[in-house]
């Protein structure tokens, strides 16, 4: 129950436990932690915006996957860039709102786990490897460099998937997302006439431009 | 030799002694009747109070303890023994009683004026309704900053900054106490106070209205807002 206990490490305690190589993971396993993804998707959709999308198994379960390689490459650094490749591979599904928002119950840790790898070794092929991930899910990857507007396509057409990026760049106060023209009228709209004390540089920074 | 006089009134005449508890010296006794009276010194004029006296009888004393009419060199009696009291233990102090009905502290009935001040609202009393659609769709930022509580009939108080565009009544603080927005006490120098009499723990916060009447809600009832917090709530109340 690698992934499963794994899944309960990182959701209740943050302290997680690892196997010491990168296997396939066994079905019974999967399914209890499709189970408790289920749960907490539940539990996250009270504190979205609007109507969260619906629960998505195979791109939440595809995304605790790659979290647990994630983490286990992070730490196991002799492993190469095939063994990267393989354990990190693309999400094989259709990128909907349902997918980009059941990816982020667990792809929400990513941007951390980014900035350590960046720390230990700025160019191996897991930072690069993670940098292309974070410019396909631009949702869960608030505070790093953005990619092409087209990647927020598909989230800024869904009421709370757009609604609740607005949030976390406004949370995270990430200025280069902020001040693309695409997104800058989104943020002034949720400050309203308050931008000057909820965000006062974003608030000056409208003023200059 | 004198020594004192003696002063003997009748018993009926206690309330009279009122008058003389104030001689230094006096001595009194009830005995058979009758009020005895001495201590004073057998020479030399006596107080005015004394004078006023209804004794009945009155009498030099010697050292042998023969008692001498006032003005005669016969003696016609020996001072009984008898157990002597001071004069202000002899006749202790009674409060009056009050010959008009008591009157209780005036009581002060909170009333509120329309004021002429522009104050910064801190609090809107609103709908649950309203409170529950508003929370489903906005900024997480404009949400952060508040508390709630929702009363039985369903009304909603949020506190914090800024506020949300939301119909209800706005409120300002004062001295801990919120009064609705336009509106300040009839004797503003009494805020502090009322404040402290009316919530001496500072444990929560008081709500007023136009006409005076207030509620307290204490502070552990205002919940930090979250999406979920508020949907939960609703859900409480029968809303989805």
């Amino acid at each position: 129950m690698l992934l499963s206990g794994f899944l309960d490490d990182l959701l209740n305690t943050g302290a997680v436990t690892l196997g010491g190589q990168p296997v396939p993971f066994e079905p019974a396993d999967q399914a209890a932690a499709e189970v408790r993804l289920r749960a907490r998707h539940a539990e996250d959709a009270l504190e979205m915006p609007y109507v969260a999308p619906a629960f998505n198994a195979p791109a939440a379960l595809w995304a605790v996957e790659y979290l647990y390689h994630t983490v286990q490459l992070t730490l196991l650094r002799e492993l190469d860039e095939t063994v990267v490749a393989q354990c990190l591979a693309d999400f094989p599904g259709e990128t909907t709102p349902e997918a980009i928002y059941s990816v982020d119950l667990t792809f929400r840790y990513l941007p951390d786990l980014l900035r350590l790898a960046k720390g230990l070794a700025p160019g191996d092929a897991l930072v690069a490897r993670l940098l292309v991930t974070a410019r396909q899910w631009p949702f869960s990857f608030v505070g790093t460099p953005p990619d092409a507007a087209e990647a927020e396509a598909v989230l800024l057409a869904h009421p709370a998937l757009r609604q609740a990026y607005i949030d976390r760049i406004i949370g995270l106060q990430d200025w280069v997302r902020a001040a693309r023209p695409h997104l800058a009228p989104l943020v002034q709209a949720a400050l309203g006439a308050h931008a000057a004390t909820l965000w006062p540089d974003f608030a000056a920074f409208n003023l200059l431009t | 030799m004198m020594t004192e006089r003696v002063f003997v009134l009748a018993a009926s005449a206690r309330e009279t002694l009122g008058g003389v508890r104030a001689v230094p010296g006096l001595q009194a006794t009830e005995a058979a009747g009758q009020l005895w009276l001495r201590g004073l010194p057998a020479t030399g004029e006596l107080p005015l109070a004394v004078r006023a006296l209804p004794a009945t009888a009155s009498f030099v004393l010697d050292a042998a303890g023969r008692l001498f009419p006032t003005g005669s060199l016969t003696p016609i009696a020996q001072l009984p023994t008898l157990v002597w009291q001071p004069i202000r233990v002899f006749v202790p102090l009674e409060l009056p009683t009050a010959a008009l009905p008591a009157q209780a502290a005036p009581r002060y009935r909170v009333q509120l004026a329309p004021s002429a001040q522009a104050e910064t609202g801190a609090a809107l009393l609103t709908t649950l309704a309203a409170w529950h659609e508003y929370a489903n769709t906005a900024p997480e930022i404009r949400l952060t900053g508040l508390r709630f509580a929702v009363a039985t009939d369903r009304r909603v108080l949020l506190l914090g900054t800024p506020l949300p565009p939301l119909p209800g009544q706005e409120h300002w603080l004062s001295e801990g106490m919120l009064l609705p927005a336009g509106f300040d006490f009839e004797a503003p120098m009494l805020a502090a106070l009322l404040a402290r009499q009316l919530n001496p723990a500072v444990d929560s916060v008081l709500l007023f209205a136009a006409d005076g009447s207030w509620e307290r809600i204490p502070n552990e009832h205002l919940l930090p807002v979250t999406r979920s917090a508020v949907r939960l709530t609703a859900k409480g109340f029968g809303d989805e």
